[in-house]
């Protein structure tokens, strides 16, 4: 991966596409090889992920408005999107999260 | 006349064990008597193939026992083909992909993907479905969530962005619908006027807790009646709730959208 002081045009972008893959890493512009397959069998836990993240991604476009929303305001004033929470509460609802009963209120 | 294999898969759970993790383990039978033939592949220049099948007869028919050599760990392409004894084939092969069995040792996980609102006065009927089979139970509290900054690692450098969400909920709430269902249904009863509510989904999944959980979700209770007699405009005996009258020029404009009802005042 390599930093950069900014990203190139959008045309060259993607008539790079398939040999150089530019994206923003944390807020830096940064360009890496193309990602390929490894052309293996990976770790079981990587495919497992894998499958989720692809699910979620899938399903994103079909979710309802009100449910975006509703991830839209929990990802707001974070540097998260509203598809990284849906992902993070699709693989795991005790990521990040602290719920305590409190019957006083 | 020849037909194409007709394939049985066993019940994902059952291939979870000593003798089957991780693999595809098929079942096939064919009425012409033909000897079926499984082939796995996981990506095309990977064919890892063939079954250790062996063939029985059933029923006049001839069944195929099949489990993969290679571990099955991803969405895995299976073309079944017939053959006679000759070698030859019958018929057109069959091809069909196939999802990984789920680990029983994983919690299982699921996606809200639909919501619904519905109030009758100060009762919230608040509908939402899932793609999984699941028993929902909602936490519900007054108090919104607040979002703390929290922080991780990444290859030994910390990372502050990481927000933990807090929460605390004064009640816990289950569906409706009895046992795993697809469409979940919370009656909401809110007390006042004016009341907001915050909850947050979280599931069972054949009786065990769901990996996943809800964004939270909010609902303000809305009456007119009340919301009326309180700007000091009407008493409760001129208005009721489904049949609110309001003069042209009032400049009292009631509209529901989603969940909420916007009130607005003053001059249209």
């Amino acid at each position: 991966m390599a930093k950069l002081t900014a990203l190139p045009s959008r045309t060259l972008i993607d008539s790079m596409a398939g040999t150089v893959d530019y994206y923003y890493w944390h807020g830096i512009p940064v360009a890496r090889r193309w990602p390929r397959s490894p052309g293996r069998v990976r770790n079981a836990l990587v495919m497992f992920r894998a499958g989720q993240f692809r699910y979620i991604n899938q399903e994103a476009k079909h979710i309802h408005p009100d449910v975006v929303q509703a991830y839209m305001q929990l990802a707001q004033g974070t540097a998260f999107t509203w598809k990284d929470f849906a992902n993070r509460l699709f693989v795991s609802s005790d990521l990040d999260s602290v719920d305590t009963l409190n019957e006083d209120l | 006349m020849s037909q194409p294999p007709s394939i049985e898969t066993l019940a994902p759970t059952d291939m979870w064990g000593p003798k089957f993790t991780g693999r595809a383990h098929l079942h096939a039978r064919n009425a012409d008597k033909a000897f079926v033939f499984f082939r796995y592949s996981q990506w095309p220049h990977l064919w890892s193939l063939h079954s250790d099948g062996q063939w029985v007869y059933e029923d006049d028919v001839i069944v195929t026992e099949s489990t993969s050599t290679r571990a099955w760990q991803d969405e895995v392409k299976v073309d079944v083909v017939a053959q006679n004894e000759y070698g030859e084939t019958i018929g057109d092969p069959v091809s069909f992909w196939l999802r990984p069995p789920n680990d029983p040792s994983k919690p299982l996980p699921f996606l809200i993907k639909s919501v619904t609102w519905e109030w009758d006065e100060l009762t919230l009927y608040f509908r939402c479905t899932t793609p999984q089979s699941v028993y929902l139970h909602a936490l519900v509290g007054p108090k919104p969530p607040w979002k703390k900054r929290g922080a991780h690692y990444k290859r030994g450098t910390v990372y502050k962005h990481s927000p933990v969400v807090h929460f605390e909920y004064k009640w816990q709430q289950f569906q409706e619908q009895s046992g795993d269902t697809t469409n979940h249904t919370f009656i909401f009863l809110f007390e006042e006027h004016g009341q907001t509510l915050y909850w947050k989904l979280r599931g069972e999944i054949d009786g065990k807790p769901a990996a996943s959980a809800s964004p939270f979700f909010s609902a303000t209770a809305f009456h007119p009646d009340q919301y009326l007699k309180d700007l000091g405009i009407y008493d409760s005996d001129d208005v009721f709730w489904g049949d609110v009258r309001l003069t042209a020029g009032s400049g009292i404009t009631l509209q529901t959208t989603g969940n909420r009802t916007r009130v607005q005042i003053g001059k249209a």
